[in-house]
Parts: structure tokens; sequence; C-alpha cells
């Protein structure tokens, strides 16, 4: 189980994996828009999405599990 | 033949040190994934080239002037040559009393780094081992208690930071002096897995807080390398350790009164990479890779990153162009939209007191949004952390080359050169160029917040100023009026950095080299 986290606070711009589908470590999983900047959030590792835990639009705070793996 | 018994008596007793902390404690460390302290030095120095000063010294039991046992000191070191050049080393022996200050009879880590300052040679230290007590148990032994400080390591560690390159790896647990002994360096590793530094390990943190915390989890790579910036970067293993090490060496002078090495370089001095024509997207929330672009224009066998996973926003490497050694600083677009951030200032601030400690040009590759904002940043005090980065920058007397690849927003936008009249700033800009003191988009607001408001459609007044405003952003427009002194075609960026360098070099050649007045912080 990996937690994947925003590491810098920002817009959730765009979600690019569902619930199930398998990822690649280094795969683009959620875009965040922070400092006016389209910043990819990667996977860590080789996994399953098991969770989205949240929206396109929603701000998010630096810490703040954004999906997680199994 | 008159000395032959004394003769054999040395090697008899060479052959007692290098027994370490006896067969079974060898093993277990070896069992541990850790080569013993010669073997590290060997392995990573070049063959043969290791002499070792302070062999016979250590604790000694006679019976009737017999010499019946023989623990060696546990801090091995001398003299050696890493790529054919000199360096004073030294490591802790673990299996001696875990490494511990206190079994290391004489002051041997202090003669090492004296011998490097004497010498104007690089000190390495492979650290495993702790502090200046060790154990409770010398209180015991020597019947009192002891004020900690006097003579000793920090009367040369100041000099050391200022003269001579310092790296350091961190090879075990390493606590107290040995934890000071890795972070007051230029260059820091931490060995993944075996390596952990802290103040002081998990027993006296549970005593003291009453927690108990593994300790992996309370000073290992993550934490250190990662997190805290306390190590500038981390090994897989031991001879990644040494590699990185060796690495790092290669671009430095010997001291700081010596000029960077050169190395010839097969690459082409004229090479225009097509791909750096396209490299920046058009759409300016999109990010680039920046470690692409930066291999785009060093030397194709150059290249190495100091502090990857900590201040991400910021990315310092040595490299070099046309075999000369630069330090290179650049924004990463891809962490915190490249703002400044406290870690990343950090991380900019000694990268730039090391490269003008020891000679190295800097090129600035500039795509900076400003320093991070929000309530997390003003709590980690970015600005304090931002105007010191900014010191640093006007401090330092290297040649300095900007090259403006995109954004540069702000106060820290400024932070990309000294702007005194008494420098000459060599800057050129990519047609990309886009700054001011604040951006349009948030800018518009705060500046004409008053109108917008009173207009019938204050969004479509807003977005009209705005568009207004954008037709004024051409790059041109500030070279008219000579604000950026060159907007350069991107595939020029080598062959124009290949000039500067070579200038850059016979201004430091001609240049009285030495200690800055400054002096160097870890």
């Amino acid at each position: 189980m990996t937690d994947i986290k925003a590491e810098w606070p920002g817009v959730v711009s765009e979600i690019k994996v569902n619930v199930g589908d398998t990822v690649a470590e280094d795969q683009e999983i959620i875009i965040l828009e922070s400092m006016k900047m389209l910043t990819p959030i990667l996977s860590p590792t080789n996994g399953t999405v098991s969770e989205i835990a949240v929206e396109q639009g929603q701000y998010v705070d630096e810490g703040t599990t954004l999906a997680k793996l199994d | 033949m008159v000395w032959q018994p004394e003769i054999d008596e040395l090697n008899e007793r060479k052959k007692l040190a290098y027994n370490l902390g006896g067969e079974e404690r060898v093993q277990k460390h070896i069992d541990n994934g850790k080569l013993t302290v010669r073997d590290r030095i060997v392995t990573l120095a070049d063959e043969n080239s290791f002499q070792e000063r302070g062999v016979l010294a250590g604790k000694a039991t006679y019976e009737d002037n017999e010499l019946v046992d023989f623990r060696p000191s546990n801090y091995v070191m001398g003299l050696a040559k890493i790529d054919g050049r000199r360096v004073s080393i030294g490591g802790d022996d673990f299996t001696v009393r875990g490494g511990a200050a206190d079994g290391a009879v004489g002051d041997k880590k202090t003669h090492q780094e004296r011998m490097a300052l004497e010498l104007r040679i690089p000190i390495v230290r492979l650290v495993d081992g702790t502090g200046g007590g060790g154990s409770v148990k010398t209180i015991e032994d020597i019947g009192r208690t002891y004020l900690p400080g006097g003579p000793g390591f920090w009367e040369t560690a100041n000099d050391a930071m200022e003269q001579v390159p310092v790296v350091a790896a961190a090879m075990g647990s390493v606590a107290g002096i040995g934890a000071a002994r890795v972070a007051v360096s230029h260059f820091s590793v931490i060995v993944k897995g075996t390596g952990q530094v802290f103040t002081a390990g998990p027993p006296v943190v549970e005593r003291g807080l009453g927690m108990w915390v593994d300790k992996e989890d309370l000073g290992g790579a993550e934490i250190h390398a990662r997190g805290s910036g306390v190590c500038d970067n981390e090994a897989t293993d031991e001879l990644d350790a040494f590699k990185q090490i060796k690495s790092f060496l290669s671009y430095l002078p010997s001291s700081s009164w010596e000029m960077p090495p050169y190395e010839s370089t097969d690459d082409s001095p004229t090479r225009r990479d097509e791909e750096l024509l396209s490299i920046i997207p058009r759409e300016r929330r999109q990010p680039h890779v920046i470690r692409k672009l930066i291999k785009h224009v060093i030397d194709h066998d150059s290249y190495f990153e100091i502090g990857k996973f900590f201040g991400r926003s910021v990315v310092t490497c040595l490299a070099r162009i046309d075999g000369f050694p630069v330090a290179i600083i650049a924004n990463d677009p891809m962490a915190v939209g490249g703002s400044l951030d406290t870690p990343g200032s950090e991380k900019m601030l000694k990268f730039i007191d090391l490269a003008d400690t020891f000679n190295l040009p800097i090129i600035n590759l500039v795509d900076q949004p400003g320093f991070m904002i929000g309530v997390e940043a003003e709590k980690a005090g970015v600005i304090k952390a931002g105007v010191r980065a900014l010191q640093a920058i006007y401090q330092c007397s290297v040649p300095w080359a900007t090259v403006v690849l995109r954004r540069a927003y702000g106060v820290a936008g400024a932070a990309h050169q000294n702007h005194s009249n008494s420098r000459w700033p060599y800057r050129i800009s990519w047609p990309s160029g886009d700054w001011g003191s604040l951006p349009i988009e948030g800018g518009v607001m705060a500046a004409y917040r008053r109108d917008i408001e009173a207009a019938d459609d204050p969004e479509s007044y807003r977005q009209e100023i705005e568009d207004r405003l954008n037709l004024l952003r051409s790059p041109f427009r500030t070279a008219e009026s000579f604000n950026i002194e060159d907007i350069v075609d991107p595939r020029d960026t080598r062959p124009l950095l290949v000039e500067w360098i070579h200038d850059a070099y016979r201004v430091l050649s001609s240049s009285a080299l030495g200690p800055k007045g400054r002096g160097m912080r870890a």
C-alpha cells in the first residue's frame, strides 16, 4: 500500500488514472496546478490504483493524500 | 641486519592492528553489509596509494614487558590518491568500541585534518562512529566527567571549509561528533539502509523524549537525503558512495588556491542541439524537463548532481563546458512550479558558496516564478532563506553567466545574478523569456482592483486589461530598452557558453586565489 501525497499545495487540474488501473513507476497520476504550473505527480512505484482521494478542481494542502496504490 | 629484530616487531605490531576489533566483530560487521575501514579506504583510493599514518597507535597490554594484547585505535587514516590526486583520508573502525571517539588513541582525526590543510588537499571522512565520549564507560575509566569542547575538531573544521574540499560519507549509525563530521562538509553522502545520522540514537531518544523510534526512521537516507538536507546525496551501497565521492572531487581543485581541473572532452564546442528550439513549451503552464535541457548544453561526459531529492525546485550540479568545470544552478518547474522555497534557497546558498570557494564559474539557467507563496512557505521562513541566497549571490566573486530560459518574477526572479554596477553581468535570454515584478495573471487584480470592481462587467474588463498587457509581454520589447542585453537562438547556448567559459578561466587564472573573506558555513 502506497499513499501518493501532494508535496506542495495546489489545485487538482486533472486525474490521469482510474481506480483499478495498473500503473508503472513514474507514470503520471495527477496533474496538480501549483504556482501556475501544471506539475505531474508521478507514481513512486508499480502498482494498482486502489483509491482516488481527491476531485478535479479541489484545492489540496501539502501532505494531502491524492491517491492510493496497492 | 642490525635492526632486524625491530623490523620484525614493527611488522608484528602492524599485523595486530590489521586484526581490527577481532575476527568475531569483523565478521559481524561484514555480515551487516559493510566493508571494514581499511577495505573502504583501499577500495576508494587508487591501487597501492594508501600511506597509513599512526598504524601503531592503540591500547597495549604488557605482561613482564611482553606485549600480550593490542587493541588498535579505531580511527584509521593517512594519505592516498584518488584518480591520481592526493587526498587526506580517514575512517572510523566500527569493530573497535563501535567507532566511538574515546577508542581513537591520540587525536588522529585532527591530525588528518591538519595534514590536509598543510598539504592543501581534500579531506575524505568515512564516518562510522559516535561521539566524543563514545560511551559513558569513559567516565569510569578516567574517574571523572568532563566539560565538552576544547581544542580538536572544531579548531580545523572552519579552516577546512574555506580552504580544501571536505567530503563525508555516513556509513553506519553516526551520532554526536560523528554526525557533526558528516554535516560540516562540502559534500556528504549517506549509504541507504546502513547509514544513519542523528544527534543521538534511539536509546537516548527513548530516555529523553519517552518515544521509541527505529534508527532508520530517526536518521536514515529518507530523513536526511530526502527530508532535512543534512546529507546531500544518498548512495545505494558503499561502492556507490565511493563513486559519488570520486565524481564530486573530479570537478574540484585540491584547494581554494588552485584552479578546478580541466579534463579534455570529445564533445564539440560548437554543438547546437535542435531539441533546444522546442524544449520550452509555448503554453506557459506546461513544465519542461530541466535535466534534459542541461544535458543539451554541458559536455556529454559530465554531470554530477548534488542534493537531487532536497530543495527540488532548484537543481544544482557540477558539470564541464568544453572540459572546464562549472557549477550549474537551474530551476525545476516540475517541483513546486520551480518556485524558490526554503529548502531550495538553502541548497542554492550552499552551492554558490561552494562554487565561490573553489573558483568554479557559475551558470544559472533561470525559469523562476518567484518565491513560494502560501501559509506553509511563510511558516518555513521562505523570505529569510531567500534573502540569504541573495546575499550569497552578491558576496560571490567568481564569473557568473545567466541564461533566462523562461520566467523571472519578483524578488526571487532578481536572484539570478549580481546586478551591482561593479560587475559585468553576462546574461542572455531565450525568446521564451517572460518576466516582471508580478505575473500579469495575478497582478492585474492587485493593480486594477478598484477599476475592475466598478466596471459593468468586471470579468470581461479584467480580461480586457490582461489582453492589453499581454501584448506588451514580448521579450523583444524589453530588449529594445537594453533591459535584457541579448535574446539568442536557444541552439546557440552551448557555443556561447563555451566562449564564455574560456574567458572565465582566463580571468580566474590571473586572479589571486585562496580563501574568501566570508568563510564558508556548512
